[in-house]
Parts: structure tokens; sequence; C-alpha cells
């Protein structure tokens, strides 16, 4: 298990050669506060290939989220860059879609699901016939097939969150951005949409980026784990995981490797409280 | 030392800007309103000079004092009878729903008589006199504080409520301990609400049927087409509100100091 | 932001044998004041039974002045409501969307709409007389701080998180204001209208009262002088029974339009 910072991820070697879609280049992040700066990110340096899924995890306050914001351009970055399929960002980029954490404020209550859904591609220019057929597979992909013409508020909160996903999912973007998407849900909806992510990915063949606090969910999801940590915040390790495509809530967890990983995550994160202390 | 004093700038420096953000445009206006009627030969739209000329003579000091004093008293006399009606026949109504459900047609039917409508009533009933200005104000301001300190009253936390009886607490103790003191803000609201209305009310209780007070002078002013004066009057009712606005603020904000601490969640 | 009536009567109205209790207690209650003003508890020519003033109100109702009055009442309250909405909602939406301007001019309105409407009164009188011109200019003039502040207070308030997801999707200006702004502001704008639709009201009625300008208002003023106590009550009945209605109207309304809003759905246990 290498612990190195910037090396590419080969996780397995008899794909072709790997495609980096996003990068983060030495991202540092500062806010002011009165008497100074705060530094919330320290040079954070890491890659995501084409179809992976990269899991962010750390401590509570750790950045997580500023980091995730810096990469999908809602927040400029005091020093480094992002760099999305070679183009740096500087402001939301077309090629990104954002999964919020808080989905009943990230959906429009005034609108349906499927108008919910349709929103960002009336923003592409997208034309009608297309947007229907669009937002009808994305709803379909994430198994919420017929519910279009409900509004959010019916919906549960793990529904209302696959409405999200959909939204994102039509959307076609190159990589997929979600904050904590499941840290509001219960442990059983978590579940399910953990495997929804799996599924998705195997079907379509999307980059996720996912931050989490959650460290089995990280694992279970990830090909590669990135551990934060320190004050201000670094990217601490960088974990391969090699448990291939298809997973199982149960099978997965209790395999070896995924638990030597898991431990090992844990243990930088505790380590990591310890020495703050 | 170096961090106290770009704490201090820092300080200072957000300061100075957020000030002049908010006070350019009332110096602009006043400045631009003097400009413009200077030179005013209007009849009814005279120079600023002579109105701020009219308001110190008029509403400062002595000659002042008699115009505001008795209508500031009026005002606070109906305001809190309002008040303390309002929050105590709020909370029984609020508490006891089935009443609260009962009472609420004639409630609602009552609070939608334009209060000006109640002029010539209140002529009638007290005739003129501070009785029913006090009256009139108590009538129109009672029913926000009401209103809101039902809805406050309700929407206590359920589960503070059901704590508390489960530890048998007696109802006074759970009424002034607990929910009064959460629906606190709620009340508060109703509170503002109702010091504009009594406002309202007070100045034009006093255009009929009065003999002293902000709203006759300003009336009486313009009878005798003193335009000066009734610019005058205006200006200084504008600020008179503004400062009893103010001074509420104030009082909101202590009331509700320790609700606010009590409510923001730690570490978000 | 409900309006604690509206409530009332929504809690009310949830239980079957609510509306019945409430018939009753109104029942009871002018049953209650009929007995004092027979037996004289009540002075008369104080506060009329409840019989007199019914007597009254049906010969008012059966009148042409009345409703002459009361339609010149309504055309100020409706001409007055429409065009400070016009005027203040647009001013206010766009105000609300810059956080310098919104700072700017917060100061302005905040000390303008203390100022008590009624003060104008005499403004009002002296330049255009004891006519309906005259109550339009008090009512706009009086309604339009409600809608400005609501809609710029309503522009202020759209969700951080909504605002986040329309910025992530690079949604153009045009799109993020119909479809996220504009929606998010209406429960906010739509208040001010309530709120500005009741002091419209208040408004034309207290220029008619004071200034004497024709309308229902002025027909009290008239019963009060001719001492006519009892019809003095029955219009003073009719003008609550008309702001009854209209706070109903624009409920419904409300209840339309805001159909997806948490205020308007069915509560969930």
């Amino acid at each position: 298990m290498s612990e190195s910072i910037t090396q590419p991820a080969m996780i397995e070697p008899t794909r072709r050669p790997a495609e980096v879609v996003l990068a983060a280049q030495g991202v540092s992040k500062q806010y002011p506060v009165p008497g100074g700066t705060r530094a919330v990110l320290d040079e954070v340096d890491f890659e995501v290939v084409r179809g992976q899924i990269a899991t962010i995890v750390g401590p509570s306050g750790a950045g997580k989220t500023t980091l995730l914001r810096c990469m999908a351009g809602l927040v400029t970055p005091s020093a480094g860059c992002v760099v999305l399929d070679g183009t740096p960002v500087t402001g939301p980029p077309e090629g990104l879609a954002v999964v919020f954490q808080d989905y009943s404020r990230s959906l429009m209550p005034w609108m349906s699901v499927r108008h919910n859904v349709e929103l960002p591609l009336r923003g592409r220019r997208v034309g009608k016939r297309e947007r229907r057929e669009r937002s009808l597979a994305a709803l379909a992909d994430v198994g919420l097939s017929g519910n279009g013409e409900l509004y959010p508020w019916q919906l549960s909160g793990g529904m209302q969150q696959r409405v999200a996903i959909a939204r994102a999912l039509a959307y076609r973007p190159e990589a997929l951005l979600m904050d904590e998407p499941f840290a509001s849900v219960d442990a059983q909806t978590r579940a399910d949409l953990e495997d929804l992510m799996l599924r998705l990915r195997i079907r379509r063949n999307i980059t996720i980026v996912l931050v989490t606090h959650d460290i089995d969910e990280a694992v279970y999801l990830g090909d590669v784990v990135l551990v934060l940590g320190g004050s201000p915040t670094r990217v601490e390790t960088r974990l391969p995981v090699g448990l291939g495509p298809d997973r199982d809530q149960i099978r997965t967890k209790a395999e070896p490797e995924f638990l030597e990983i898991r431990s090992h995550v844990l243990a930088k994160i505790r380590g990591h409280r310890g020495g703050a202390e | 030392m170096a961090r106290v004093a770009a704490t201090f700038a820092w300080l200072t420096g957000r300061r100075l800007a957020g000030i002049a953000v908010e006070l350019w445009l009332p110096i602009l206006l006043f400045a631009g309103w003097w400009v413009a009627s200077s030179g005013s030969a209007s009849l009814y739209f005279v120079g600023l000079d002579s109105i701020l000329g009219a308001l110190r003579d008029d509403w400062l000091g002595e000659a002042g004092a008699a115009n505001v004093l008795p209508s500031l008293r009026n005002l606070a006399e109906g305001f809190l009878l309002a008040a303390f009606i309002g929050v105590v026949l709020g909370t029984v109504l609020g508490l006891v729903r089935p009443l609260g459900n009962a009472v609420s047609p004639i409630v609602e039917f009552l609070r939608s008589v334009p209060g000006v409508a109640l002029l010539p009533i209140g002529l009638l009933i007290f005739g003129i006199g501070s009785e029913m200005k006090v009256s009139l104000i108590a009538y129109g301001s009672v029913w926000p504080i009401l209103l809101n300190t039902i809805d406050g009253v309700r929407s206590v936390d359920a589960i503070k409520l059901d704590v508390l009886r489960s530890y048998r607490v007696p109802a006074h103790l759970r009424i002034l301990g607990v929910v009064l003191p959460s629906a606190a803000p709620r009340i508060m609201v109703g509170l503002r609400t109702s010091l504009s209305i009594a406002i309202t009310i007070i100045v034009f209780s006093e255009m009929i049927g009065s003999t002293d007070g902000i709203g006759y002078a300003i009336l009486q002013a313009q009878r005798n087409f003193e335009i000066p004066q009734m610019w005058a009057g205006m200006l200084a009712l504008g600020v008179i509100g503004y400062l009893l606005n103010i001074g509420f603020r104030g009082v909101e904000q202590l009331v509700l100091r320790r609700h606010r601490a009590m409510n923001t969640t730690p570490g978000s | 932001m409900t309006a604690p009536g509206a409530l009332l009567r929504r809690a009310g109205a949830r239980g079957g044998g609510a509306g019945g209790v409430k018939v009753l207690t109104v029942l009871g209650v002018l049953a209650l004041w009929q007995l004092l003003s027979s037996t004289g508890a009540l002075a008369a020519d104080v506060i009329p039974s409840p019989a007199a003033i019914g007597v009254s109100l049906v010969g008012v109702l059966g009148g042409p002045e009345f409703w002459q009055a009361l339609g010149l009442t309504l055309l100020s309250w409706a001409l007055g409501l429409l065009v400070s909405i016009c005027l203040a909602v647009p001013v206010g939406l766009l105000l609300g969307a810059s956080e310098l301007a919104y700072r700017s001019c917060r100061f302005t309105i905040d000390f303008l709409r203390t100022i008590p409407p009624v003060a104008l009164v005499p403004l009002a009188l002296l330049l255009y007389g004891a006519t309906t011109q005259m109550k339009l200019v008090l009512v706009v003039l009086g309604a339009v701080w409600p809608l400005l502040l609501q809609s710029m207070y309503g522009v202020h308030q759209v969700d951080l998180v909504a605002r986040e997801t329309a910025r992530s999707y690079r949604l153009g200006r045009w799109l993020r204001t119909a479809f996220v702004v504009l929606p998010s502001a209406a429960p906010f704008v739509f208040t001010g209208v309530r709120i500005a639709a009741t002091m419209a009201l208040l408004l034309t009625i207290g220029a008619e009262v004071i200034g004497g300008a024709p309308g229902l208002g002025a027909a009290m003023a008239l019963a009060q002088t001719a001492s006519d106590i009892p019809r003095l009550f029955a219009l003073v009945a009719a003008s609550a029974v008309l702001g009854v209605l209209i706070n109903t109207v624009l409920a419904r309304v409300e209840r339309r339009v805001l159909s997806w809003h948490v205020s308007q759905r069915p509560s969930r246990g």
C-alpha cells in the first residue's frame, strides 16, 4: 500500500492507460479572519482518472467541503489550481455536475421532479424533446421511473437525493462531484444509494469524486481513497483500493482487503486527531 | 501588537465602509430635497429651510413637548394595555385549543374592522379625550399581539412540553418557564407590528375630536395654511416613529438575547 | 411567514365538529349581547343591540347609497393596490438582487415606512381636496412600503443551496431569475400583497372618515354626526366583512399559486 501523493493511479494494469480527467494542483485556500488569515487547505495535490470513483475522507472540519467547492469552481483557490480535462477551472465549468448534501434545498420545490432534472439542460440549450428523453432515461437509471410528475416534497429523502443524482446524470458531465451526499439519509437508504452509484459507474462509466466522513463508505465505494488531514489540510494518504468494480454490501465488507484498508484509514484519521489534541 | 493593530484596522475599515454604504443615499436625498426646494415658489412644496425652521420652533423644546408628550403618553398607555391583554388572552386561547378554535371566527371578524372605522364609534362611546384614544389604540393594537402569541404558544417544541409533563411540572411553571420564553420571538414580532399600528391610530385619533397631540398639530397647521409647520410635523412624526422603532428593537435584542444564544447550534 | 389568522382558520377547520362549535360560540356571544342590551345593562345609545344593528343593516343594504359608497371604496382600494404592486414589486425585486442597493436603501426605506400614511392626509387634502384622487395617492403612498420591503426581503432570502446549485450548473441570468429567484421570492411577495391589501383598505376608509372623500368611511362619519348609532355600527360591521372577504379571497389565491410552498402543504403528522 503505497503512500504516494502524486503518482497517477494504476489500479488495474489490464485496462487501457489511465486518462486524468480532474486534477488538483497545489490547491491552497485561506480565509481572512480578524487578525490575519486562516489557512484551510495547503498544497492539495491529486488526480482522478476517467471511470474512477475517488473518495475523499477526513475528520469533520478538515476542509473536505472547501476542497470540493474549489474543484467545482464555486470557490477560487488562494493558490494552485484545479484542472479539468487539461483546462484550468475558473468558475463552475461546463463539464462538472455537483450533488449537494442538502437535497431538500438543492431541488426546486416549485417544479416537478422531471422539470428539476431538465433545468440544467435548459441552460445548455438542449431542445425540448431531447431534454425529455434524457430526463426520463436518467430517472429510470436511478430507479425513479414514473415519478417524474411528482413534486420533490412528495418524495422521501433518499428519493430526493436520487432526483439530484438523476439531474447530474442527465447533464452528462465529465465528472460528478458529490459532497457528503448520503449523510442526511438513514443507514438502509445510504446502503441502497451507495450501490446505486456503483451500478451507475458500471452502466455509464462515469467519473465520481465523493467527499464523505464515513470511512466504510469511502472504502466501499472508492477505487482510490484520499485521506485528508492536518491543519491546514493536506492529502495525508492516497490508498488504491483493489476490490474490483463488482462489490456487495455484505460480501465486500467482510473481505480482508476491505478491513485492512479500512483500519488503515481509521488509524490515519485517529492518529491525526490524537496529534491535534 | 501588530495583530491588534491589524484587527483594529480591519474592524474599523469594515465598519466605516459599512456605515458609508448605508448613509450615502439618505444624505444625498436630503441634500437633493434642500436644493430642489430652496428656490421654490410653490405654495405646498416649500423650502426645506423653512420647514427645518418650523421644526425647531414648534417641535423641539417646550412647544414640542406640549405637542408630543400627550401623544406619547396615550400611545404608551394604549400599547401596554394591548400588550397585556394580547399576551394573556393569547396564551389562554393558544393553550386551550378548543377555546381558541371556537372563538376564532369572532377574532377574525373583530380584527378585520379597519381601525379608522372605529373612530366614529370611539367618539360616540368615549367622547373627546384621552380615554377614547387609549381605548382605540388598545383595540387596534391588540390583534397582532394576540394572534402572534397564539401562534407562538402553539408552536412550542412539543418534545419540551412532553419532558415537562413527564416530570409533572405544574402548569404555571410550565407556562412561565418554558412556553412564554419559547414564544417570545413570535410575541416580539406581534409587538413590533402593533407598535406601528398604535402609532397610526394615535395620529388619526388626534385628527378628529382632539385638542392636542401630534395629529392635531399637523391637521391644524394644514387648516391654517401654515405649510412649513405642517411639513415639520410630518417630519417630526417620522423621526419619532423611527426612534420608537429603534428603541423597541433595542428592547427586543435584550429580551431575546438569551433566546438567540440558546438556539444557535454549536460547532456547525 | 403564514398569517396567524390563516393559521387559526386552518387549525380550526381541521376538526370536523369544530365548525359546529364555532357557530355555536358565535350564536352564544350574540345571544348574550342581545340579553345585555335588552335588559338595559348596555346603554342603547352607546352600543345598540344586535337586533337593532341587524335591522339597520338590512335597511342599509337595501338602499343604493350604500352600494355606491362601497363601490367607491372598493375602486380606490383596488386601483391603489394595483398601482402599488406595479410600482413596488419590480423595484423591490431589483433592489433586493443587488447587495449594494439593498444596503444603500435600507435606512431610507426603514425611515420612510415608519411615517404613518395617515399623517399624510392633511397634505393629500391640500393637494387634491376630498376626492377619489386624494384617496388613491394616500393608498399608494402607504401600501408601497410593505410591498417594497417584502419583495426586497424575498429576493434576499433565496436559499443558498438553491443558488449554489444554479451556479454549479451554470444557469444563465434569465433562467436563474425565472426558475430560482422569482419562485423563491413569491411567498414573500404574496405576504407583502396581503399586508398591503389590509393597509390599502385602512387608508381608503381613513381618507374617507378624516378627509371626507366619498365612500364607506364618509357614510360612517355621516351616521355618526347624525347620531344614527345602529347605522354606524352596521356600516362598521360591513367594513369588517369587507376586510374578511378580501383576506379570504387573497388566501385562496395564495393557496393556488403557492401550492408547492411549505406553508400550504398538508402537514405530515
